[in-house]
């Protein structure tokens, strides 16, 4: 490398012609790496600490309630070992949905000789695009006392019970397993395909029939991508809020994020942060173990070019389980989307579909009420300048790390992704509590909902734009800087049009999730800085109605899909040439994560 | 195309001529479309389902090109993993897993992973995997292009020394014409799925049988009869059959500065060493060859060539 | 690539000439059917121009949000409209309200007059029983709150979560005043499976959808839902029952925010709003949208019976006690 990032003021011997460029270079490193660091104190560091502290009662560098006092009362309330126990129940249980139809769908896709590939495909990424409180109302307006499946019970039985019930912990489990088994789904059938087939083969040649082929092989080879994911979702589902304030607040039940939620409406700071820190901590281990599993066994191997020939047949087993499948992710993916589309039509919730109970007054009230409008322009400016703000640190952060291993760089980058392990009720006590008062007021005004978004952007952007970054060849930059570049320059006619996909699919995916984000945007908003999740949650007008959010829902879900098929596309054009096999893994090795980035 | 036992064949031919997809269909991984395949008077497949022997039934060793060693066990399980399928018993597996170990000269490395060995030990390990069961047939899918050409040298002296020692009927596949040459007993030489030559290297180099097979193996001259060049060494040829070419390898030709058969210009030199190649314009058409390495001309220089009659070997015109 | 970095910029300044201060505005916090408030506004803003940067949320945001800002020592509102005098007793205990007698106080009627409070009632509401006609005969709907903990209404009564409403604090605050300051109406609501939502107006809405049979809300939104009902072509399926033990009065206070550096012309806004809100044109606006006006001079919205039963609430008494109340509440119905 022709440069060094840094201060330490080491200088490669083969460039001391150019003395003059480096001591330049180095100096706009540091200029580089103090602003960067900047941003990330600033968006990340600052409030997360303010956050510590006041669990422990210490505000606005105040010790004198200084203790444990909050914490001790947390583990001595009964309720919250009723909040922890529902979190970890709905943790374990999505997790063990989402893994278990995830691991199926894709072993019976990528695996079998089952038909209908083209079509669970697509199905999943149907499911892959709805936001998950869509999916908890759809689940409502299909579960509910009232909803389809009780009524066509009803109706085909004659008999005047309704034997569902939409809310339970168990429905939470079911909603956020089905919006979250896709991620597993893509993960291990990413995993399945890119593994290399030899090793199967030669298990086979060595005399193991399919199955032990598939216990003593394929199944410990994906063991380390199932359990990562399994972890990635269990920390999801945890971390959810929308979902559970839907489906438990009906029946007086508490998760940890519902319980930061109320503690927040009770204006216990304290007792807000404290069981802030309790869900963290709980999402941090998950995310720490997921780090040592993944270190230590990484299976990446190279890819052998052959089509995997391997596909089992499902013999008798075929038209069951085709059928079986169809109709299960039918009514986990096409259903939903179905309820949500008709109900958007009604002019009621609740009434049948009659021609005379139909309307559109719900769609063009969105476009003619001001408030709706002017909640989807916040959420789209701010979600804009939120992700440029994480895009620009971002940047300058990843190619920190691409030319330093310094210790510095290092931490930098571990703080730039650590939101990744916060859930988004977290965040935004942390945001109310640096930002609601000296030396920084950015409460009610629209910057402390942008500062918070782009806290959240910064993971997904950094593993975007790395995944990209790591393939750049430093030849590359070095050519370009021999043919005369300056840093600037290299920066912004090489690295930058080549990391550009990575760019445009960070900022399609945080616009996304500012579009759809409930808990951030229902703490932090105030007066005019509304969003769609402020919207979604909490319908003023027509005293929520379904049929209302059903409109805006269908709104959001095309949008989302618009922007996820512009995401795939931008996916398919971004290879550069052919690499090498070295960067080949490295994109594969990423190309899991941001997948998985895809959602919140 | 017949194998017999003991041998080591080396089915050679350039990249994407099918040779992989053959070996595979030998294991019994890849379901051919017609043909049969019979091993020891048993018929393996034949291009019908119901006739098919699947890989697990087969006993045969296969050595992939990049080994195929199963990350999540250690250098012992890889190596026991076929035999405990065989359901052998423990100190016996034991033994045997120590026995092939040690052939690789691997013992000591039972409990290390795949991922902390290098390359030429990874390869080993493949061996004793593929033997560890006593196969009947060992597969070689060009398992030494991973290698660099130092350690891929020693490898060949060894998978050859272990295959005699164990006397095992060895099919393998490369596209490394030195490789084959070395190694081989005899050689096929493939082309766009169908087998061009099937013979000892020896014959496949002095005596190929088309010019696929003389152009892939070394480097070669091709003379026609309007070439007119050469003509007195070659007229007995002519005189038999018109429909024939003849194809001149560049050691079989001598150079000197005073006299010889046919006279050209020394258009350009190869140093390589140990020898060195000219290229030299007769009439028009570019013939190379190779000298010893003190022989030498200058470019632009006019030199004669001789030709040794008996290298001569003629193919016949398509 | 370089077309994106300019739009990137525009954004950006886009972003800060949005973000930028309008001056002369007052800020309103509030909280009630955005109809009504966009009615209020543009009556408002008529002849003064865009002057009201209005703050519209659910009553529990709305509370939890001037107590946040009550706590931090800064309310950033000019005037507050509420859902119920619960925060505006606190309010004026910490001296956070400004004293205004507005020229229209004087057509008040009585009931609705506090002395020594700086704030005044602006309108008010009824908590009522509510049910499903459709389902439930008028002879078979419960007449008192007590006949909801019967068990043949087992998971199908409702009421609106104290967690995300302020209103049904009021309200379950004011049941258990009704019952004698004890919580033993809601026990027995608790086992008959009473059902939360995370609003009031949610509660008609739920009804009406089929969700749930009857429930405990304040009435405007039933009169609200049924005139939509009536508007669109579709028959509405909900109904009152006004409670033998009196349907509970909701007042809805307005308030001006003391703050010593608030300019003249701001001030003097303030001052108009609450005039306004007293006016009789604004009250009749809230009228049609279902509340009961405050002003002697207009009659009760249409769909309100003659006659029934209203249990005056000692607001200051819960007001004192309303953290208590909460948690008790809470700690009742948690699982």
């Amino acid at each position: 490398m022709p440069y060094i990032f840094g201060s330490k003021g080491k200088t490669h011997l083969k460039n001391s012609g150019v003395n003059k460029g480096i001591t330049r270079i180095t100096g706009n490193s540091s200029f580089i790496f103090i602003i960067s660091a900047l941003m990330i104190v600033f968006l990340i560091v600052y409030p997360s600490s303010i956050l510590i502290l006041e669990s422990f009662g210490i505000s606005k560098g105040n010790f004198e309630n200084f203790g444990f006092s909050s914490y001790v009362s947390i583990f001595k309330n009964i309720h919250t070992f009723n909040a922890v126990k529902n979190t970890l129940i709905i943790g374990a249980g999505t997790t063990l949905f989402a893994l278990t139809l995830g691991v199926f769908l894709a072993f019976l896709v990528c695996r079998t000789d089952f038909p209908l590939k083209k079509y669970v495909n697509w199905m999943v990424f149907m499911s892959f695009v709805i936001p998950h409180y869509i999916l908890g109302i759809s689940w409502i307006e299909m579960f509910g006392r009232n909803g389809y499946f009780n009524r066509i019970f009803v109706y085909v039985t004659g008999q005047n019970t309704r034997p569902f019930s939409a809310y339970s912990v168990i429905s939470v489990v079911i909603v956020l397993g089905l919006h979250l088994y896709p991620i597993v789904f893509m993960a291990v059938s990413n995993a399945i395909r890119k593994g290399d087939h030899s090793l199967e083969e030669a298990a086979s040649i060595s005399g193991a029939t399919r199955f032990k082929v598939f216990r003593d092989i394929t199944l410990p080879l994906i063991m380390p991508t199932v359990l990562s994911i399994g972890l990635f979702v269990f920390s999801r589902s945890i971390a959810n809020f929308g979902v559970s304030a839907l489906l438990l607040v009906p029946i007086y039940e508490e998760t940890l994020t519902t319980r930061v939620f109320y503690a927040l409406n009770d204006l216990d700071l304290r007792g807000a942060s404290s069981v802030s820190i309790v869900l963290v901590s709980i999402s941090g281990l998950v995310f720490l173990i997921q780090y040592f599993l993944t270190k230590n066994k990484n299976y990446s191997s190279i890819n052998s070019n052959e089509k995997n020939t391997n596909t089992i047949s499902l013999g008798k087993l075929k038209y069951p389980l085709t059928v079986f499948t169809v109709l299960f992710l039918f009514c986990g993916s096409v259903l939903p989307v179905v309820s949500i589309f008709a109900s958007s039509f009604l002019k009621r919730w609740g009434l049948p579909f009659t021609f005379e109970n139909l309307t559109l007054k719900n769609y063009t009230d969105i476009f003619t009420n001001p408030k709706t409008f002017n909640a989807f322009s916040n959420s789209i400016v701010y979600g804009l300048i939120a992700s440029a703000m994480a895009i620009t640190a971002s940047l300058m952060i990843v190619r920190m790390t691409m030319r330093s291993k310094s210790r510095g760089v290092k931490i930098l980058s571990f703080f730039s992704s650590m939101p990744m392990a916060i859930p988004n009720t977290v965040l935004a006590i942390a945001a109310i509590l640096a930002w609601n008062g000296p030396p920084f007021e950015l409460y009610s005004t629209p910057w402390i909902l942008i500062v918070t978004f782009a806290a959240l952007f910064m993971p997904i952007c950094m593993k975007n734009i790395a995944g990209l970054m790591e393939q750049i060849d430093p030849k590359l930059v070095e050519a370009a800087r021999i043919s005369g570049a300056d840093g600037f320059g290299a920066m912004k006619d090489i690295i930058l049009p080549m990391v550009f996909p990575g760019i445009k699919s960070a900022l399609i995916i945080s616009l996304l999730i500012s579009l759809r984000e409930i808990p951030i945007s229902m703490m932090l908003h105030s007066s005019g800085t509304e969003t769609v999740g402020v919207l979604l949650f909490d319908m003023r007008s027509n005293s929520g109605s379904y049929e209302t959010t059903s409109a805006i829902a269908v709104i959001i879900i095309a949008l989302c899909f618009l922007g996820r098929l512009f995401t795939e596309k931008g996916k398919k054009r971004r290879k550069y040439g052919k690499l090498s096999e070295r960067n080949m893994q490295k994109i594969r090795k990423h190309s899991g994560a941001e997948r998985r980035q895809f959602e919140y | 195309m017949n194998i017999e036992n003991g041998e080591l064949i080396t089915i050679l031919g350039p990249s994407g001529c099918g040779k992989s997809t053959l070996l595979r269909c030998i294991a019994g991984i890849t379901l051919p479309d017609s043909g049969e395949i019979t091993i020891n008077g048993i018929l393996f497949s034949s291009g019908r389902k119901n006739s098919f022997i699947p890989a697990e039934k087969r006993n045969i060793g296969f050595v992939f090109q990049n080994y195929a060693l199963w990350p999540h066990k250690n250098i012992f399980e890889n190596v026991a993993y076929p035999l405990k399928l065989k359901k052998i018993k423990k100190a016996e597996l034991k033994r045997r897993v120590g026995q092939m170990l040690e052939m690789v000269r691997l013992e000591g490395s039972e409990n290390k992973y795949p991922h902390q060995l290098s390359g030429g030990e990874q390869q080993r390990v493949a061996f004793a995997r593929a033997l560890a069961t006593n196969p009947q047939l060992l597969l070689l899918d060009e398992p030494l292009s991973n290698l660099d050409a130092k350690l891929r040298e020693q490898m060949q002296n060894e998978i050859k020394n272990i295959q005699r020692e164990f006397g095992i009927t060895t099919v393998h596949v490369t596209h490394d014409q030195s490789e084959a040459l070395s190694m081989s007993d005899r050689i096929a030489i493939m082309d766009n799925g169908r087998i061009m030559q099937i013979d000892t290297p020896f014959k496949i180099y002095s005596n190929p049988s088309n010019e696929f097979v003389a152009n892939f193996i070394g480097k070669t001259n091709f003379i026609y009869s309007d070439d007119n060049i050469f003509g007195s060494g070659i007229q007995d040829y002519y005189a038999k059959s018109k429909n024939v070419y003849f194809s001149i390898r560049p050691e079989d030709l001598t150079v000197s500065s005073k006299t010889g058969e046919e006279s050209g210009v020394v258009k350009s030199v190869k140093y390589k060493g140990d020898s060195i190649e000219y290229t030299v314009n007769i009439n028009g058409k570019d013939i190379f060859v190779k000298t010893g390495k003190n022989d030498f001309f200058e470019i632009g220089q006019r030199v004669f060539l001789n030709l040794k009659k008996e290298a001569l070997s003629a193919l016949k015109c398509s | 690539m370089r077309k994106f970095m300019v739009f990137t910029l525009v954004l950006f300044m886009a972003g800060l000439v949005f973000m930028a201060e309008t001056a002369e505005k007052i800020t309103v916090y509030l909280s009630g059917p955005e109809e009504m408030i966009n009615a209020l506004e543009k009556e408002f803003e008529a002849e003064r121009g865009d002057v009201l940067d209005i703050f519209l949320t659910g009553c529990g945001p709305l509370r939890q949000k001037v107590w946040a800002e009550m706590e931090a020592g800064k309310i950033h509102a000019d005037v507050i409209w509420g859902s119920d005098p619960l925060i505006f007793f606190v309010l004026q205990e910490n001296g956070m309200l400004e004293k205004y007698v507005s020229p229209n106080e004087k057509f008040i009627k009585p009931e609705y007059v506090y002395e020594d409070s700086d704030f005044v009632i602006a309108n008010s509401r009824y908590g009522v029983i509510m049910y499903n006609e459709e389902l439930i005969a008028e002879s078979d709907a419960p007449v008192s709150f007590d006949e909801l903990t019967d068990s043949k209404w087992k998971d199908l009564v409702g009421i609106a979560d104290i967690n995300f409403s302020s209103t049904a604090l009021a309200i379950v605050s004011s049941i258990w005043e009704i019952y004698g300051g004890n919580w033993e109406f809601f026990e027995r609501m608790k086992d008959n499976g009473i059902m939360m939502t995370r609003k009031n107006s949610e509660v008609p809405s739920r009804i009406e959808e089929g969700e749930l049979l009857l429930g405990i809300a304040p009435h405007d939104s039933v009169l609200r839902l049924q005139n939509k009902a009536k508007k669109e072509g579709y028959k509405s399926i909900l109904a009152i029952a006004w409670p033998e033990e009196g349907a509970i009065s909701l007042e809805r206070p307005l308030a001006i925010v003391k703050n010593e550096k608030r300019s003249e012309g701001k001030e003097k806004l303030t001052h108009d709003f609450v005039d306004f809100m007293l006016s009789r044109k604004a009250q009749q606006i809230t009228v049609k949208f279902g509340f009961i006006s405050v002003r002697g001079d207009l009659n009760a919205p249409a769909g309100m019976p003659a006659d029934f039963t209203v249990f005056k609430v000692n607001w200051k008494k819960l007001a004192d006690k309303q953290l208590e109340l909460r948690d008790e509440f809470k700690e009742l119905m948690l699982r």
